[in-house]
């Protein structure tokens, strides 16, 4: 923003960030449905940076099971929230990765080894997601991810709807 | 402000109040609201600044408050702004009052607001992006890095140094010592190694098959510089050891203790033909004070960085906030703008609607004054304006109204004697002071034969004309304003008669004695003439019957005998006296019927009246001539008018007149046999009747298409003893005319078209 006014604010306000593929995979098992998701372009030059200022980054996963429909909205039947935190010790270059589900800590581990911390944070494995209503046999179905990295890593002056991230993955519920 | 009025009065156009937002009550307590808005605001937006609320979420829930804010403002910016401009733009078609000079006070305002307010922002970004540029500024990114990458290289250093350390012992260990756990022949080695290190510690260990399958790591013997002896976390140096004998490659961890040091540790496999045998740690400590500095140069570095990672929302916090203020200023100068306009344009705009009010009439509008100041006197001022015209306005109607009940008798009077003066049979003439005629009544215009266009001529100018010269007299009389004016019987020749006018001019004087004008008075004593002129001559017929048919007789008788003595005479004498006596006798009886004829004259009995058809008498009339006209070429032809209303006549006089005027036109014609006209028409008489519904009068017209009667004879032509036959007593018109007098008619002579006389009866219907 330096040398910035008013033209470059509006500029920056009706911006449209690129945003990353999430490739998801649905898994169906004893009538429930969990995600794994792999988001292998997330982690850009600028989260590698931010990461290696010591900044902690979170990637924020909003998983959403939906039903679609070709007349109204899609509807909402199940969704899950995702966290992975990592935090570089900047003084002796070890990461500290943090995973959570709905604000709880599921997993946590150190490494020194930035592939690895990239391997953590951008991959999840089965996650389940709890739906409001029971399944509709033979229907289709759609899991949504969405991501959101914390700190904005592309500032905008308009905060709504900006996603870093999202992927879909269609399938039809066979019990 | 308000119209108020009496029950009486018609109600003004309304302005609607707006009592919600015009009540001072609301504004404080908006301007309070929007006060506080503005202090919370400011409040968090210094403390995203200075660092105290860092939170990135703190900082986005921060950015999206301000942005809603902002839109809202934003959009009751446009909304203001677009709902006045179409109001002032719909006031403006309708020409409302006062709507230009509201429309040009927004705009004012607006103008002096925009301006600096778009400056404001533009400025304000502009500090707040190079303040924000400079928070993060090259030197304090430098600097910041350098003291975390001494700090950092430092711990690297120490790592690299007790990796390397690690290593050579691993690789000076001998393997099979390690598999056996041969304390002696490994502890000489550790010792050594310590030697070289200020604080210090080597552990080895030797590697077991585990019940996982996996090898475990069993402590051999370790050696340290006594300091660290205390804090060595054991459990940890083991778990090392065993990751690097299952990895097969050394391993590091940095270990922070209790007492605020850190130790370094790296593993390193001891292998034998390719398989690790066992490992040895080396573990150095980092102290407290060292490691603190270190940390303090990490944190500050690591909060810098996040502090940094916040520059973009905290310019969009500050940015938004100076938006903000910049569309609460411009808004505030809006509805300013409007406010103002309102306050200072209704008083006067309900003075020009209650101005207006007045103008049509309705002077019961007060206006009720909302304040004390000068408009407020100002209204108070047109109030006692309205009361005292309402007061002149109802003095002005009650002259008004006087005047109009005087000006409705004066034309009450001056029509009722217009009316008497157009019915008189006088006729009146008024003139001016400068001798200009006036008035002139239908009878005077009859008489003299003029119309209304001579209404404003000079009277001198229009007797000038041949006839009506004898009025001049009377003009000159009143001139020399002769005391009770001029009375004189003047004749008047027209082209076929003489009328006779017994005329009176009186002056008329104004107030001050001089002399505004003249009236001309004139009587029509022709008719009075004319009856005096036929007493005269029935007292000659009287007198004329009375001495002439006396001496008759004996005249015939004494005839009758000297016709009768001479009968034996000789022829000769009995041939002259008979020729004689015939002659006495016949001339005797022809004075006989013309005494008998002047003796009808005079002894002319009234007329015995009764309802009567006039058409069935004109019917029957024209049947006697059926027979004279049975082989004729002269036609006798009737058109008479049905529903004919009935009149009072004396059925015989009425035949004989009809029979006259018949009788009349036929010896006018020639007789029954006469020859056609010289234009080639057959000779016709027409009879017929009609109604004047106006007047009342029924007219029975005999015309012929005969020779006709000269002008000059028209006149004479009812006077006693005139004929145009040359033989009869010339009676037959003159009792005609006396007929119809006594049945209340009258009787006129006319010329036909192309040629011919026309007589017209009038008579009173019934």
């Amino acid at each position: 923003m330096k040398g910035t006014g008013i033209l470059p604010l509006v500029l920056a306000i009706a911006a449209v960030a690129a945003t990353a593929d999430i490739k998801v995979t649905p898994l169906v098992a004893d009538g429930h449905v969990s995600a794994s998701f792999i988001a292998p372009d997330a982690f850009t030059r600028d989260t590698r940076d931010v990461v290696k200022t010591g900044v902690p980054l979170t990637f924020n996963y909003l998983v959403e099971l939906r039903r679609p429909s070709l007349i109204w909205w899609d509807r909402t039947v199940g969704s899950a929230t995702v966290a992975a935190l990592v935090k570089l010790d900047t003084l002796t270059s070890v990461y500290q990765v943090t995973k959570q589900q709905e604000g709880r800590v599921t997993w946590s581990q150190t490494t020194s080894n930035e592939e690895e911390m990239q391997s953590w944070i951008t991959a999840f494995d089965r996650v389940a997601i709890p739906v409001n209503e029971a399944l509709e046999p033979n229907a289709d179905y759609y899991l949504r991810v969405r991501l959101q990295a914390r700190p904005h890593l592309k500032f905008s002056l308009w905060p709504w709807g900006r996603d870093d991230g999202a992927g879909r993955a269609d399938f039809t519920f066979i019990r | 402000m308000l119209l108020r009025e009496t029950p009486i009065a018609v109600a003004p156009p309304a302005v609607p109040r707006r009592r919600t937002l015009d009540n001072p009550r609301v504004i404080v307590v908006a301007v309070c609201l929007l006060i506080g808005i503005l202090v919370g605001l400011v409040w968090l937006s210094g403390k995203a600044g200075t660092g105290e609320v860092l939170s990135p979420l703190l900082s986005d829930v921060l950015l999206y408050v301000l942005y809603a804010v902002d839109l809202t403002i934003l959009a009751a910016l446009l909304f203001v702004l677009a709902r006045n401009l179409l109001k002032l733009w719909v006031e403006r078609r309708r020409a409302e009052p006062f709507a230009r000079f509201r429309g040009k006070l927004v705009a004012a305002l607006l103008a002096m607001t925009i301006v600096p307010a778009v400056l404001m922002l533009i400025t304000g970004s502009e500090i707040i992006t190079n303040s924000t540029d400079r928070w993060f500024s090259a030197p304090v990114d430098e600097v910041l890095q350098s003291a975390k990458s001494i700090a950092n290289q430092y711990y690297v250093e120490r790592r690299e140094d007790v990796a390397l350390r690690a290593r050579r012992l691993s690789g000076a260990l001998n393997p099979g010592a390690v598999a056996n756990g041969d304390i002696a022949a490994l502890q000489p080695l550790l010792n050594a190694e310590l030697s070289t290190m200020a604080r210090g510690k080597v552990d080895s260990y030797r590697a077991v098959p585990g019940p996982s399958g996996q090898p475990d790591a069993v402590y051999i013997v370790g050696v340290d510089s006594g300091a660290l002896q205390r804090e060595t976390n054991t459990a940890a140096t083991d778990r090392l050891a065993a990751q690097a004998i299952t990895s097969g490659q050394p391993v590091s961890n940095f270990d922070a203790l209790d007492s605020g040091g850190e130790l370094v540790r790296t593993a390193a496999p001891i292998r034998r033909d390719g398989t690790a045998v066992g490992a040895v740690v080396v573990s150095e400590l980092i102290s407290a004070d060292v490691r603190a500095h270190a940390r303090l140069t990490t944190n500050a570095y690591e909060q810098y960085n996040a502090t940094k990672a916040l520059k973009g929302p905290l310019q969009g916090v500050y940015l938004a906030f100076f938006l903000m203020v910049t569309l609460l200023i411009l808004i505030s100068a809006t509805w300013l703008g409007l406010y103002l306009a309102k306050r200072i344009t209704r008083p006067v705009q309900m003075l020009a609607e209650g101005a207006r009010a007045i103008g049509a009439g309705k002077l019961d509008l007060r206006i009720e004054p909302e304040t004390g100041d000068e408009l407020g006197s100002l209204v108070e001022a047109f109030n006692m304006m309205a009361a005292e015209l309402r007061t002149s306005q109802s003095k002005l109607e009650q002259s008004r109204r006087d005047l109009q009940h005087k000006n409705v008798e004066v034309e009450a009077r001056r029509r009722y004697i217009e009316t008497v003066l157009e019915r008189v049979a006088t006729g009146v003439i008024s003139l001016g002071a400068a001798g200009d005629i006036q008035t002139l009544n239908g009878a005077a215009a009859r008489l003299l034969g003029l119309d209304q266009r001579v209404l404003g001529k000079s009277a001198d100018a229009i007797f000038q004309r041949e006839d009506l010269q004898p009025l001049l007299s009377l003009i000159e009389a009143t001139r020399r304003r002769e005391p009770g004016g001029v009375v004189e019987e003047i004749t008047l020749a027209r082209e076929d008669r003489e009328v006779h006018l017994a005329a009176a001019a009186t002056t008329v004087t104004g107030e001050d004695g001089r002399p505004e004008g003249a009236v001309l008075v004139l009587d029509d004593v022709t008719p009075l003439i004319r009856a005096q002129r036929v007493a005269a001559w029935r007292d000659v017929a009287r007198r004329l019957a009375h001495e002439i048919k006396n001496p008759l007789t004996p005249i015939q008788l004494s005839a009758e005998r000297l016709r009768r003595n001479f009968s034996s005479a000789p022829p000769n004498t009995k041939a002259l006296v008979e020729e004689c006596t015939d002659a006495i006798v016949t001339e005797v009886e022809a004075l006989k019927g013309l005494v008998d004829e002047f003796a009808q004259f005079a002894r002319l009995r009234g007329p015995r009246t009764m309802s009567t058809d006039l058409n069935r008498l004109v019917n029957d009339t024209l049947r006697l001539y059926g027979g004279v006209l049975q082989h004729a070429s002269l036609r006798v032809e009737s058109e008479l008018e049905k529903d004919l209303p009935a009149v009072r006549i004396d059925t015989e006089q009425i035949r004989q007149v009809i029979i006259n005027l018949v009788d009349n036109a036929m010896e006018a014609l020639g007789g029954p046999t006469a020859p056609s006209r010289p234009n080639g028409q057959a000779p016709v008489i027409a009879i017929s009747t009609n109604y004047d519904r106006r007047n009342g009068i029924v007219r029975l017209v005999v015309s012929d298409n005969g020779p006709g009667v000269p002008p000059a004879d028209r006149d004479k032509l009812f006077m006693p003893y005139y004929s145009t036959k040359g033989r009869g007593s010339g009676l037959g018109l003159a009792i005609v005319r006396r007929i119809v007098a006594e049945h209340g008619g009258g009787i006129d002579v006319g010329d036909a078209v192309p040629s011919g006389t026309v007589f017209t009866v009038e008579l009173p219907a019934a």
